[in-house]
């Protein structure tokens, strides 16, 4: 019995071992050639390319600039997301429904189109300035577009609802008593803040904090166009190295650096939560919190004394105070999304000159004029999405039940080598499947680049992680039970598995198809070094518009997009409910 | 202070929305009282208590603590201690901080500090404990010491929260006579929640039966127990026979009711007029198992249909005339009741409880 879910594995351990270690080592010994420019490498010459990026100036300067944009967003999100995440968790019914759903549409609208939005408020002549300077606060325009508050922005933007989201499943699973109980023992809310709440959820703030670092260090889009290409993060930079200056062993070097941060980074956050796991450490943090009572005994003394005549006044203003930073957060997020909805209906022009926030008047031109390439674009997206998603579901149950039921020996590792894809920047894996279509097509004759099914196998490679995820995480809680309970009342193993285990473990892979379906219909790192002339995916359009010659009418083709994940979300709502939604993916993330 | 009820809720009323947890509720708790609230899921026991502790705002009402109004104080300033369901232990701090946390919250001096979580440790014998943590602790021991965090700071109300509740059957017994033993050595007034009848019988001063958000009886254990008040009561307390009657007529503070143990000359009830149709209850150990000719009382006879043994008593079910059936509690002194045996039993007019619903 045992012996046989172990096979199970045998597939997509096959699968995974060639794609993983295939396209990683063609990259990584690709950047061991000597760079000779134009597309041309020589002989192997061991590090020397690691040895001139690190001495470049601008290379080495465009390591750093991506360590500090990438700490300044991550700081940023924990910031904007924490409170919210908590007011969602803890309001409970109808209205975290509403909250949570809110974040999961903008976590699920692809990077091109939250930073159109953001390019429209931040603009010189945008809506924020205009206010700014309008309203005598600014004397002139500020700039942040094109430079590394830009970025930063760009970034906070791109992994919030994701930070939300993550935060949201970490502080669900601490128990409500636990605050009542801190209250009734004489705590403030803040107080219960501060000694339950933050210390209960610190672990996995960092490792919230680290997944944002490391996602935030491999983002593309958003860091390419709040930067207008002159903020060299390191996946802008490799980009601009093999598209722009066609140095394909550099670029390949450069990705290698970057890979190794971002691994170091995600292996320091699984240090972190197994050490902050032990018991030495939660004594150590003990101590640490309280020594810094004395300070908080002066806020928590100061609050109270005022809260005491007046409690009800007190209590009211909290909420207030709450709902304020809330509401204040949700209007942060959805702005972007919602300007790019309000001015989709400018009508006019397609000359960007025509985009005004808020619109003069209401017109449909844009979408009754939508282009034929975004049509397409948006077919092949759909059709992408779909195979690539189907695939990923086909690999995701055997491995889901092979790593659950069987005992084989490394489990663990295999599972490891399973999220491998989650760890490796986007760009990297673009840039790595990128190079190996050459390298296959250079050694057997194909012609897989810029062909669809690279596009399909890449993308394929990206989404199976999420659905094993969702698939593992709901076989552990299924109760091994049922399946007795099933053969005892005469059903065969195959009855079993179709009339009880596919019906309850049913819902953990749709929530995972459907996220995966979202994500590779909003990628664009991937399908950027993947799509030929002829398929081009919509994200990619949607990035290629706004990097070359803005059309307006990517405001009205987004619109349609963020429609389209919209209904999506409804249907996921219908069928499994959100709530469960996201916590799958988040834990499978996690 | 003296006379005045140490906790005092008045016309309290909790709505969600259209649904109404509790209505219209008055209760008094005197000082070193351990009262109960006991009543089925879903019976408002909890809403009283949450709105006790604050964690809650009643939709209408007042809550007096010593004779102030604290309705819309904060719960962390109403000087409260208790004890939930699942201990609620902070799973970050150790038996000791967790014991010192509401000290420490109330800005006390850390050598008090010190010597109070040394004396609670001693008093609920965990000091062996102190330095571990919760998850470290059996189910008895986190028990413990969350009843130890909740009277640190001596509260002058204790509320516990069906504190019990995830206990096996044996020790939740021994738990019973130490929350007994410590709230009385504490002389804190108490307000316990609970759905299980014998821990609030073992453990109470007075009891609180509820159903639907109100209040169906107050009184001690045996109050409660000889005179229920309706039938509810009668059938949440203790085991019971319920049958129906009719009232064939009334006659001074008499009344002659038609029923299964044939017509009966019972005291009569107010609300309870001629025509009308009655329940009426007997206790299984109040029913004697006798030959007809030596019962003096109510009479009938049955067949016995099923038997269980239950160490002091053998428990029977008797099926009688109108094919409904008699639970009846007999000692095996009196005979071995082997099943089919025919036996007529009977009772004193008396012990019968007339009901109106």
């Amino acid at each position: 019995m045992t012996a046989r879910w172990g096979w199970f594995l045998f597939i997509p351990l096959m699968v995974s071992l060639v794609l993983t270690v295939g396209t990683q080592f063609i990259f990584i010994e690709k950047s061991f050639f000597r760079e000779l420019g134009l597309g041309q490498t020589g002989a192997a010459v061991g590090f020397a390319n690691y040895a001139a990026a690190l001495q470049n100036p601008l290379y080495f300067n465009s390591i750093v600039t991506t360590l500090r944009v990438s700490a300044l967003a991550t700081i940023g999100c924990l910031l904007l997301g924490y409170p919210l995440a908590y007011v969602i968790a803890r309001s409970g019914g109808r209205w975290a429904t509403v909250m949570l759903s809110g974040v999961l549409l903008t976590s699920l609208v692809s990077a091109p189109i939250k930073v159109l939005g953001l390019i429209i408020i931040f603009s010189k002549e945008g809506a924020l300035n205009r206010f700014l300077t309008g309203s005598g606060i600014l004397d002139a325009p500020v700039n942040i577009l094109g430079n590394e508050a830009g970025v930063v922005v760009g970034l906070i933007y791109y992994s919030l609802a994701f930070a939300v989201l993550l935060l949201y499943s970490i502080i669900c699973t601490i128990p409500v008593v636990l605050e009542d109980a801190a209250a009734i023992n004489g705590a403030s809310r803040i107080r219960t803040f501060l000694r339950v709440v933050i210390p209960l959820t610190f672990p996995g703030i960092c490792a919230v904090g680290l997944t944002i670092f490391s996602l935030s260090m491999g983002a593309f889009a958003a860091a390419a166009l709040m930067g207008g290409g002159r903020v060299l993060t390191l996946p802008v930079l490799i980009y601009q190295t093999i598209f722009l200056d066609t140095k394909y062993a550099t670029a390949s070097t450069l990705s290698a650096i970057l890979l190794v941060m971002v691994l170091l980074v995600n292996g320091a956050a699984g240090l972190l939560i197994s050490a902050l796991n032990t018991k030495f450490f939660r004594k150590s943090f003990n101590l640490s919190s309280a020594s810094l009572d004395g300070i908080l005994d002066l806020i928590a003394n100061f609050r109270a004394a005022a809260s005491r005549p007046l409690a009800s006044v007190a209590r009211f203003m909290g909420r207030a105070l709450s709902v304020v930073w809330i509401g204040a957060t949700y209007i942060l997020i959805f702005a972007p999304l919602l300007v790019v909805v309000f001015a989709s209906f400018n009508g006019g022009s397609f000359r960007a000159g025509a985009v005004v926030f808020p619109p003069r008047h209401l017109s449909f031109d844009w979408y009754l004029a939508t282009p034929y390439s975004h049509v397409h674009a948006f077919g092949v997206s759909l059709v992408l999405a779909f195979i690539a998603t189907t695939l990923a579901c086909l690999i995701a149950i055997p491995a889901g039940l092979g790593l659950v039921r069987s005992r084989v020996p490394g489990r663990e590792a295999i599972a490891a080598l399973f999220r491998v894809p989650l760890q490796i920047p986007v760009v990297i894996i673009g840039l790595s499947f990128f190079y190996t279509c050459y390298a296959v097509d250079d050694a057997v004759g194909t012609s897989l680049a810029g062909s669809f099914i690279a596009l399909v196998i890449a993308h394929f490679f990206v989404l199976a992680p999420f659905v094993i995820g969702s698939v593992t995480v709901i076989l552990q809680r299924f109760d091994g039970r049922l399946e007795e309970a099933a053969s005892s009342l005469g059903a065969n193993r195959w009855r079993t598995f179709r009339r009880v285990t596919l019906p309850v473990i049913g819902p953990g892979l749709f929530a995972g198809a459907v996220y995966a379906f979202m994500v590779s219909f909003g990628d664009v790192p991937i399908s950027l070094f993947l799509a030929g002339p002829e398929i081009t995916p919509f994200p990619v359009a949607i990035f290629h518009s706004m990097e070359m010659d803005f059309d307006t009418r990517v405001l009205s083709s987004s619109t349609m997009a963020m429609a389209f994940g919209l209904v999506m979300l409804v249907l996921v709502q219908k069928l499994i409910g959100l709530d469960s939604f996201a916590r799958s993916q988040a834990g499978a993330r996690g | 202070m003296q006379g005045v009820p140490h906790l005092s809720l008045q016309n309290l009323s909790k709505h969600y929305g259209p649904v109404a947890a509790l209505e219209s509720f008055d209760l008094e708790v005197e000082t070193g009282e351990l009262l109960t609230l006991l009543g089925p899921s879903g019976c408002g026991k909890t809403t009283v208590l949450r709105l006790v502790a604050g964690f809650i705002l009643p939709t209408d009402g007042r809550i007096l603590i010593g004779g102030k109004d604290v309705t819309h104080v904060l719960p962390n300033q109403r000087g409260i201690g208790m004890v939930f369901q699942s201990y609620a232990l902070f799973p970050h701090m150790s038996i000791a901080r967790n014991i010192a946390f509401g000290l420490e919250e109330r800005g006390f001096e850390r050598s008090h500090i010190r010597r109070r979580v040394a004396e609670l440790l001693d008093l609920t014998r965990l000091t062996a404990a102190a330095d571990r943590y919760p998850a470290e602790l059996s189910g008895g021991q986190q028990q413990r010491v969350a009843l130890a965090r909740a009277v640190a700071y001596a509260p002058q109300l204790l509320l516990m929260d069906e504190p019990l509740g995830a206990l096996d059957l044996k020790l939740r017994e021994v738990m019973q006579l130490e929350v007994r033993r410590i709230q009385r050595e504490l002389g804190i007034t108490t307000l316990y929640v609970t759905h299980d009848q014998t821990e609030a019988m073992r453990i109470s001063d007075r009891i609180a039966i509820m159903n639907a958000g109100r209040i169906a009886q107050l009184g001690t254990a045996s109050q409660i127990y000889d005179k229920p008040a309706n039938r509810f009561v009668a059938d949440f307390l203790g085991k019971i026979n319920l049958f129906p009657g009719k009232v064939l007529s009334v006659e001074g503070g008499e009344m002659r009711v038609q029923s299964a143990f044939g017509d009966l000359c019972l005291p009569h009830r107010n609300g309870i007029s001629v025509g009308g149709p009655v329940t009426l209850g007997i206790r299984p150990d109040e029913i004697r198992i006798k030959m007809a000719s030596e019962i003096s009382g109510p009479s009938a006879s049955g067949v016995i249909v099923d038997r269980s043994f239950l160490g002091n008593v053998v428990e029977l079910r008797v099926r009688v005339a109108d094919d409904s059936l008699a639970l009846i509690e007999a000692r095996l002194t009196d005979g071995q009741y082997p099943l089919g045996e025919r036996i007529e039993f009977g009772c004193s007019a008396s012990q019968i409880k007339v009901f109106s619903e």
